[in-house]
């Protein structure tokens, strides 16, 4: 029995399930006539638009309509046996095509392309873009412009629509009429020779774009001249020679940019090298150098990397100290330079090096030191230092000037 | 009030009065508190959400137990973090008070002794040094709970009640919870030995005495207590694994990859004093002198259990200084460990005992033994030294940190915060140096990320878990390791998105200039911040690890959970029961007690000789260590101290060294100071110093003094030779001499140019606009080649910034093999001049640094070296480079006024000088030198820095020795893959520099006769400390 009842259960089920399928199907089926009353293609973005569609049977129907923006549904309003679709002002804002399809439970019944135009007017802002802001002078470089003339809703305007671009360098002004193409225009603006910023501004009938500007720098700097300050032209180690540049000037005649670095260099007689750079102000740039502490003979040149050099000027240093004495005091076993004179017969400034070394009989150095001078003199305490007790030479370098004294080192001090 | 607890309330009341006033002026320079903090302000932001952002490059808290940080994250919302702070502080102290003093009934069931106990606990140094040294809240909240659970495991093996088996392992659930290291080692050190007691118990009640136990006894007993024992074992277990369940599964998805970092718990304490100090002599404190008669009374039948266990602690609490416990726990957990918790539980594990000896001592059968036997004055005496003794420890303990300063100064995190919230600068990471862990306070007030963290466990980039450093902003005390790994960051910090460095050291400043990075501002509070060009903020979206939902409920409600339960078994249950009064008899513990009627004479006396040797090696050891560094006693002495009066710039102790007889007046002699500047003066620390007597005779002797500094850029070693003489019995060192050049003018001038980068910023919110973004400025590079040295890859080349505006170089440069595939990328270190006017030029070379010691098989060298260089694996031969450069403008560091002067070779080594003829003071002026090929072509770069500044206008000089360039080999020319500011090369050149003319670059070289190299060019850059 109760095997039997299970069965009818389940097959009552199953046909009731069957029967409210069927019916279900019956209903979607009884569809709606439905023709298109518009035949709208294009229209100005902006415009209001309503489609709408005679109908007969179900109303549940909806409008797709996709642009390149979205793609969204709406629900018509319904007037006796009119469907009236009020399409999206966001829709209807933006150029382009915009699709629509009226659908009833996914069949699409009517279809069709509305092109939605740009206005013709302009926004009173114009999109525009300058770069790059700076330019090398000369006419090989160029900053590019790109306006793109928009309507109020932001949509660019229809190809060929016209653009007035104005060009003001210093006092001179140019105006050049284009033509959007591909919804922009572009236009390069080469540089000119003479440096300065130059200012740009586009405008259609009625909108303009904000001040551009873009700058015209230096190229890059010609030759030029330098020249030497001395104050007197003694190698005493001590004073600064100065060196300076003529107005450096590009290709163009202008002035090189502030800061550009200029690159001295120094070559001597004595197998010494020396540099140093200097930056620009107005186009000059000047560096200080110490005077050598001997006899020398300088050739100076300057240099802009890769660019341009100066011509190559000579300055002759004259020997400041001709001679000096030492002692030693064997007690204390201090080595004693004095009576170093400078050019005048002063006391030679403080601060030169004293370099000495001592020497033992097999010719091999012992010790080596470097004192600086004070007051015309120096001391070498060499009882910091422990010999053996011997003979020695001490050999000193001061101011190029070489000169040796014989010392004698006993065991007491230590 | 319950009279036998009088002396616990005295001990509470004292603690409060004590800790809690010290809390305020400690807690916050320790070590580990406001990390501690940090963790709270994560819970109190996400309590359920375990991924931190905020430092490393994300972490999950799920890797340290919550409860200490979720309890202050809890009353943080009543009145901020600190509040949250110091009330579980304030419940520390009282949990600890409590917790001895209950550990301390159980242990000698008598309530004088635990009363003494608690009182000497509130002045225990162990205690007091975890606390206000150390800062560790949950490891003090994780002991205390797990001595409040002793009693009730106690009993419940003795008498297997099941409400004690309950409120025990309510207890060890909030241990667990609180800290977990604790429960683990506490199993072994606290609850096996309990059990072993508590069972020896059992087995008392079997025979009349302790003394008549036998084995057979214990074993009936340990037969009878069997089960409990498992059943709370196994409780146990289940709570340890269970509660924090998600620290587990952290453990297992994240193993601790992070070398060991040294710890001062591991060192040798007769070798490193200070360690010997802080992880030995001051928790072990007064107890130090009654070590006989703690290990006689541990070691007595009842308690041979916890003697064993104190004896274990007390070894491996003496770290490096017996190979023994580095045996016993193997290489990895001994380098894992910090010891120090040994001791503290070893101490903690004596206080009773301890305790017990003050009552014996103050009204028990020692007091009586001293009177008959010695003197109730001697008594009186004994009594006055421990608590003079006592005292002296708690007063140099709680000073500790007041003379020895382990942090730098508060610093006001406010100015930093606001820095941060400005102008969107949480967009990008940042970097702290010199904050020590005030960092973490940092971090818990600020949403903005740092690459740096406090938190070693957690780390996961392998440029921090290689090395053996702390945290990056303290690298300084970590040697190559610390800086090394600092490096990295530096160098390529877009890969973080680092962009700020708030530096409260300059000793990293010049390794910041030249890395490339440039000074900003300096903040109200005295903070230096340093920025980089061109590194891109962080994306939106950061990546997370991912933990399972359950797993996030389980870590955010179990632990306030098991605080809720106990709460409810322990204390609510206790008040009902006061106000429902059932009758109890007293625990069974208290059954238990010892009569103290006879102090053995043999122990008294033995202690009085141990006691008496100990007096002895301190004295010894204050002796050695006065030796070692009163000054004037010997020719070493004096110029070790000269030295380090230096390197701390205590100037005028420095001074105070010096010959009297040599003229040398302390104005002078701070004039010299002064103008002395430099590496070397300004930015070194000293490392080691080594001195040899060359000679000694009567009072005279010369001194070989060979010194060792660390500075950021490089390791300087320096040879002197110093005369130190003797006047009146005390040695003195004789000044060096000066140099004396003056430069001729007394006046001097100078133009300069000034830059300012406005970039027509408005106030909003908005991206920049286009236009109002400042152009790069255009670079150029002229040359760059490939080239091999021995083992190490290179890429030498050379730039030019060919715009009109000053530039701020980086460069960044990949290699690849011949099929194509990146080997390896690395940016320009120290080999280029950052900053560049316009049209100067500047070479680089471009290393490739590895991360170091990644591999396991690789030494660590155990000598530090701020320029060690570890080159990458490669895993082919590279053969192609691609070059991406970037400028941004730069307005500052522009200072181009050093000269070289006399530039001359003499025997192999060029000698020279720098002349200064700017009007601002180089502090480290660096060389530069390019080598060139017969044509010359740019094949190799080097660099020194000169370790004395260049004052204005004068001279310094410097000796550089080529290198030997026979190996070099040159890989690849090829530019063709070389990129400015996003743009071709090759088109840069054509509109920039149409006609370049090579002559005049190349006319400037040196000549120099070598196999390999035909010509050397030399450069200056300079760094300037203190620019106006």
């Amino acid at each position: 029995m109760i095997k039997w009842n299970t069965k009818i259960i389940y097959f009552a089920c199953l046909i009731i399930l069957i029967a409210c399928t069927k019916a279900n199907k019956v209903e979607s089926s009884a569809i709606s006539y439905v023709s298109y009353l518009d035949t709208i293609t294009d229209i100005y973005a902006g415009k209001p638009v309503d489609l709408r569609f005679s109908y007969k049977g179900d109303s549940a129907l909806h409008l797709i309509i996709s642009n390149s923006y979205v793609q969204t549904i709406q629900k018509p309003l319904i007037k006796e046996d009119t469907l009236i679709f009020n399409v999206d002002d966001r829709i209807i804002k933006k150029a382009g095509l915009c699709e629509w399809q009226l659908v009833h439970n996914g069949i699409s019944l009517e279809s069709g392309i509305i092109n939605i135009l740009p206005l013709n007017q302009s926004h009173n802002n114009l999109e525009s873009y300058l770069g790059p802001r700076s330019i090398v002078a000369g006419g090989h470089d160029f900053s590019m412009l790109v306006v793109v003339p928009t309507d109020i809703y932001d949509n660019p305007l229809i190809n060929g629509s016209s653009i007035i671009v104005s060009e003001q360098f210093k006092n001179k002004r140019n105006k050049i009429a284009l033509k959007t193409n591909d919804f922009l225009v572009h236009h390069n603006i080469f540089s000119t020779k003479q440096t300065g910023p130059f200012y740009i501004a586009a405008a259609t009938t009625n909108g303009e774009s904000k001040e551009m500007e873009s700058s015209v720098t230096p190229a890059i700097p010609d030759n030029f001249n330098i020249y030497s300050k001395c104050n007197h032209n003694y190698a005493d180690g001590n004073q600064l020679m100065e060196i300076y540049t003529s107005q450096i000037k590009d290709i163009y005649n202008n002035i090189i940019s502030d800061g550009t670095i200029i690159n001295f260099t120094i070559h001597s007689n004595k197998d010494q090298f020396f540099s140093a750079s200097g930056t620009t102000i107005n186009g000059k740039a000047n560096v200080k150098f110490l005077h050598p502490s001997e006899a020398q003979y300088w050739k100076i040149k300057a240099y802009v990397d890769g660019a341009s050099s100066s011509n190559t000027i000579k300055v002759n240093f004259k020997q400041s100290t001709l001679n000096y004495q030492l002692s030693y005091d064997t007690t204390q076993r201090i080595l004693k330079i004095h009576s170093i004179l400078s050019y005048m017969g002063q006391k030679l400034p403080d601060g030169n090096i004293v370099e000495c070394r001592i020497i033992n009989k097999q010719g091999n150095v012992t010790y080596e030191t470097e004192v600086d001078t004070q007051g015309g003199t120096a001391f070498i305490d060499l009882s910091t230092h422990f010999f053996d007790a011997d003979v020695y030479v001490a050999e000193i370098i001061l101011m190029g000037i070489k000169k040796t004294i014989q010392i004698e080192i006993y065991d007491d001090v230590y | 009030m319950n009279t036998k607890n009088s002396l616990l309330y005295i001990a509470l009341i004292t603690a409060l009065a004590f800790h809690g006033s010290t809390l305020f002026f400690t807690l916050e320079s320790t070590y580990d508190a406001l990390i501690h903090l940090f963790f709270a302000d994560h819970y109190a932001n996400s309590w359920f959400d375990p991924w931190e952002y905020r430092w490393y490059t994300g972490f999950t808290v799920q890797s340290y137990p919550p409860l200490v940080h979720q309890s202050i994250a809890l009353l943080s919302y009543i009145a901020g973090l600190k509040f949250g702070l110091f009330t579980v502080a304030f419940c520390g102290i009282i949990l600890f008070i409590t917790g001895i003093y209950r550990f301390a009934l159980m242990l000698t069931g008598n309530y004088s002794v635990a009363g003494y106990t608690a009182i000497l606990a509130c002045f225990s140094t162990t205690f007091i040094e975890t606390l206000h040294l150390f800062g560790q809240l949950p490891s003090i909240v994780g002991v205390s709970v797990l001595l409040h659970s002793l009693p009730k495991i106690y009993l419940w093996i003795k008498t297997g009640k099941r409400v004690e088996l309950v409120k025990g392992l309510s207890l060890i659930a909030l241990t667990v919870t609180s800290h977990h290291v604790t429960p683990i080692f506490g199993m072994v050190f606290f609850i096996f030995p309990l059990i072993g007691m508590a069972v020896m118990d059992l087995a008392r009640e079997q025979v009349d005495s302790f003394k008549a136990i036998r084995l057979l006894h214990f074993w009936i007993a340990f037969k009878q207590a069997f089960w409990r024992i498992v059943v709370f074992g196994g409780c146990s277990l289940f709570l340890i694994i269970f509660c924090i369940l998600p620290y587990w599964i952290n453990s297992k998805k994240n193993p601790i990859t992070q070398v060991a970092i040294p710890h001062g718990s591991r060192d040798n304490f007769i070798e490193v004093g200070s360690s010997g100090l802080v992880f030995f002599l001051i928790p072990w404190g007064v107890m130090l002198f009654i070590m006989p008669y703690l290990f006689y009374r541990f070691f007595s039948k009842r308690y041979v259990f916890f003697g064993l266990s104190l004896a274990l602690l007390s070894l491996l609490g003496t770290g490096g200084t017996t190979p023994l416990p580095r045996m016993m726990l193997g290489e990895t957990a001994f380098n894992i460990l910090t010891l120090d918790r040994f001791t503290l539980w070893a101490t903690i594990l004596a206080l009773p005992i301890f305790g017990e000896l003050v009552y014996r001592l103050a009204e028990g059968d020692l007091k009586a033994f001293f009177t008959k036997y010695f003197s109730s004055i001697y008594h009186r005496l004994i009594g006055g030294f421990m608590a003079v003794g006592l005292l002296f420890m708690v007063v140099f303990t709680v000073s500790l940190s007041y003379f020895r300063p382990s942090q730098p100064e508060k610093i006001n995190m406010l100015p930093i915060i606001n820095f941060l919230h400005q102008d969107q600068h949480y967009h990008w990471r940042y970097l702290t140096l010199g904050f020590g862990d005030q960092m973490a306070w940092l971090s818990a007030q600020t949403s903005a990320l740092t690459v740096d963290g406090n938190y070693h466990s957690a780390r996961r980039l392998p440029e921090l878990t290689t090395r053996a450093v702390e945290r990056l902003e303290n690298s300084k005390f970590r040697g190559i390791e610390g800086i090394g790994s600092l490096q990295q960051f530096l160098v390529v910090p877009e890969k973080y998105n680092l962009k700020y460095i708030f530096s409260n050291d300059k000793f990293y400043d010049p390794l910041l200039y030249f890395c490339g990075w440039q000074r900003l501002s300096r903040l109200e509070n005295g903070i230096q911040v340093w920025e980089k060009l061109g590194v891109p903020p962080l994306s939106k979206i950061l990546p997370k690890d991912e933990s399972s939902k359950y797993i996030n409920l389980m870590w955010g409600i179990n632990p306030i959970l098991t605080l809720i339960l106990a709460f409810i078994i322990s204390i609510l249950r206790r008040w009902y029961l006061q106000i429902n009064p059932k009758k109890k008899g007293c625990p069974d513990y208290l059954k238990f007690t010892t009569k103290y009627e006879r102090f053995p004479g043999k122990l008294a006396y033995f202690n009085h000789v141990w006691a008496f040797m100990v007096i002895v090696c301190l004295a010894f050891g204050i002796h050695y260590y006065y030796m070692r560094n009163t000054s004037h006693v010997s020719p070493e002495n004096i110029v070790n101290a000269y030295y380090d009066a230096l390197d701390f710039k205590e100037f005028e102790r420095a001074f105070s060294y010096l010959d009297p007889d040599s003229g040398e007046e302390m104005d002078m002699y701070m004039q010299k100071i002064a103008v002395t500047d430099g590496l070397l003066s300004s930015y070194a620390k000293l490392d080691s110093i080594g001195t040899t007597i060359i000679d000694e005779k009567d009072n005279k002797a010369i001194i070989k003094v060979v010194a060792k500094w660390v500075t950021p850029l490089e390791v300087i070693q320096r040879t002197y030779r110093r005369e130190v003489v003797k006047h009146n019995a005390k040695w003195y060192i004789k000044p060096l001499k000066y140099g004396n050049y003056i430069p001729p003018n007394q006046f001097y001038s100078g133009n300069k140019n000034e830059y300012y980068n406005h970039g027509r910023r408005r106030i909003t919110t908005q991206q920049t606009n286009h236009e109002d973004a400042l152009k790069q400025p255009v670079i150029e590079i002229l040359s760059a080649k490939l080239v091999q040295l021995d083992s190490v890859y290179a890429i030498v080349g050379e730039i030019q910034n060919v715009d009109n505006v000053p530039a701020d170089v980086n460069i960044k440069v990949s290699l690849y093999n011949q099929n194509d595939q990146k080997l390896a990328s690395y940016n320009s270190k120290y080999m280029i001049k950052h900053k560049l006017m316009p049209k100067e030029t500047s070479v680089f070379r471009v290393d490739f640094e590895g991360i170091a010691w990644s591999g396991n098989s690789d030494t660590k060298p155990t000598v530090f070296n701020p320029d060690e260089f570890t080159s990458v694996d490669w895993l082919d031969k590279p053969q192609k480079f691609n070059i991406q450069c970037e400028g941004n403008i730069a307005i500052t560091d522009l200072y181009k006024s050093l000269n070289l002067q006399g530039i001359q070779f003499i025997d192999s080594v060029y000698y020279g000088s720098v002349f200064n003829s700017g009007l601002q003071e180089t502090t480290v002026p660096q060389v530069i030198v390019s080598y060139y090929n017969t044509g010359k072509e740019l094949i190799w770069i080097d660099n020194i820095f000169i370790t004395e500044s260049a004052r204005i206008h004068r001279p310094q000089t410097f000796k550089y020795k080529p290198v030997d360039l026979s190996n070099l080999q040159i890989i690849s020319s090829d530019i063709s893959n070389c990129f400015v500011n996003g743009l071709s090369n090759k088109t840069i050149g054509k509109i920039l520099f149409p006609y370049r003319n090579n002559d005049n670059k190349e006319n400037q070289l040196l000549s120099y006769k070598n196999d390999k190299s035909a010509y050397l060019k030399f450069e200056t850059n300079s760094y300037i400390g203190n620019p106006r």
